[in-house]
C-alpha cells in the first residue's frame, strides 16, 4: 500500500549530537509544516490564545526534546535518547520544596501510564509564578506558558508535572 | 459522514491536538471513538479492504518530500484500528507503515511499530490467526508469527523500544 513512499529512498537528515558523555544521540531533523499543519497550530494558539504567548509561530526541525537538548537544531524522537540524556547529562528531580530556575526544565508525564509526555525550559520566575517556553511537537509553534497550561489536560487528566535539573 | 472521511478532517485533526511520543499517541488514539469505528466496520465487513486502501491512496496524493504530512495521524488511527484484526491485509498495513523511514509522516511509523509490539503481547499460550477476514482460528502451545520470520520485525522493534 506504501509502495511509492517505500521506493524513495529516504535519506534521513540528522546532525552529528551527543551527550555529556559522549555517546550519540539519535536525531533527524523535522521537515516543514505543511500550510494545513500551521493552520492547525494558529487554531491551537487561538484557543490558548489568553493563556500563551507565541514567540514564533509553526516551524519544523526541532520538537520539544530538540528544543531543550539540542538548541533548536534537530529533532529528538525517541524515548531511548530521552534517558540517555537524562542519566548521561546527569539531571536530578527537584523536590516540591526546592524552587526551579531559569533554564531548568519541566517535564509532563501520564501518571496512568509513566509515558513522557512533554518537556519545555523555565524562563522566569517571578514570585510563586513559573513561565514555560514549549515547542509543543514538530511543527507546532514556540509558546510562553506556565505549567499547568498545557494542552492535553482533558486528554490525559493524571498528568505529573515536576522539574528537573543538571544543577549539582 | 462516514468515518474514514470523518478521520481525515481538520475538526478530528485538531481535536487530536498536538501530537505527542508514539506511546501516549497511541494511547490517545486507541480511546477514540473513530478507531473503534474502523476497527468494528472493518471486522463486520461494512469497511472493506479495497475501500481502506484506496482512502489511503487518496491521502497519499498529498504526500510531499521535505513537509510534514498532514495525514499522518489519519494513517496513524488507520493502524491502531487494524491492530486488532488478524488478516493479511492488515498485518501488510503495519508492517509497511512501521518500515517507511520518512521523518515526513513519522508518528503513523512509530505508532505502527507500538501496535506491532502490541500484537507480540498476545499470550503464548494462546494465539489468533485468520485465513481470511470470516476464518478466525485460536489454538493454544503454539505459537506462530503471524509476519515472515525471516524479517524478525518484532525483535528488531522490541530492541528499537527498550
Amino acid at each position: 500500500m506504501f509502495e511509492i513512499l517505500k521506493m524513495a529512498s529516504a535519506q534521513k537528515k540528522s546532525i552529528a549530537l551527543d551527550t555529556r558523555l559522549g555517546n550519540p544521540i539519535e536525531n533527524e531533523i523535522a521537515p516543514t509544516p505543511s500550510p494545513m499543519n500551521k493552520q492547525k497550530d494558529l487554531k491551537m494558539y487561538h484557543k490558548y490564545i489568553l493563556k500563551w504567548g507565541q514567540r514564533i509561530a509553526s516551524i519544523g526541525i526541532y520538537n520539544c526534546m530538540g528544543h531543550v537538548w539540542a538548541s533548536r537544531r534537530t529533532a529528538i524522537y525517541s524515548e531511548k535518547a530521552q534517558k540517555n540524556i537524562l542519566s548521561d547529562d546527569g539531571y536530578t528531580e527537584l523536590l516540591l520544596t526546592d524552587n526551579p530556575f531559569p533554564d531548568d526544565l519541566v517535564v509532563y508525564e501520564d501518571k496512568d501510564s509513566d509515558y513522557f509526555l512533554h518537556i519545555g525550559r523555565v524562563m522566569f520566575i517571578m514570585g510563586d509564578e513559573v513561565k514555560i517556553l514549549s515547542k509543543w511537537d514538530d511543527s507546532s509553534g514556540e509558546y510562553l506558558h506556565s505549567p499547568e497550561d498545557v494542552p492535553w489536560y482533558n486528554k490525559f487528566p493524571n498528568i505529573r508535572t515536576y522539574y528537573i535539573t543538571e544543577r549539582k | 459522514m462516514k468515518v474514514l472521511e470523518k478521520i481525515k478532517t481538520e475538526e478530528f485533526i485538531t481535536d487530536l491536538g498536538y501530537q505527542l511520543p508514539a506511546r501516549p499517541m497511541y494511547k490517545l488514539l486507541s480511546g477514540c471513538p473513530e478507531t473503534l469505528k474502523i476497527r468494528e466496520g472493518y471486522q463486520n465487513g461494512s469497511i472493506s479492504e479495497s475501500e481502506i486502501k484506496d482512502f489511503v491512496q487518496g491521502l497519499l496524493k498529498e504526500f510531499k518530500f521535505d513537509e510534514k504530512f498532514y495525514y499522518d495521524l489519519t494513517l496513524a488511527t488507520i493502524a491502531i484500528a487494524l491492530e486488532k484484526c488478524y488478516t493479511d491485509f492488515a498485518n501488510e498495513y503495519l508492517y509497511d507503515l512501521s518500515k517507511l523511514e520518512l521523518t515526513e509522516l513519522k508518528i503513523a511509523s512509530d505508532i505502527a511499530k507500538v501496535c506491532l509490539m502490541e500484537k507480540e503481547k498476545l499470550p503464548s499460550n494462546s494465539y489468533k490467526y485468520y485465513k481470511n477476514k470470516s476464518e478466525v482460528t485460536e489454538e493454544s502451545g503454539i505459537k506462530i508469527s503471524i509476519l515472515d520470520p525471516k524479517q524478525n520485525i518484532y525483535s528488531k522493534i522490541s530492541n528499537q523500544y527498550a
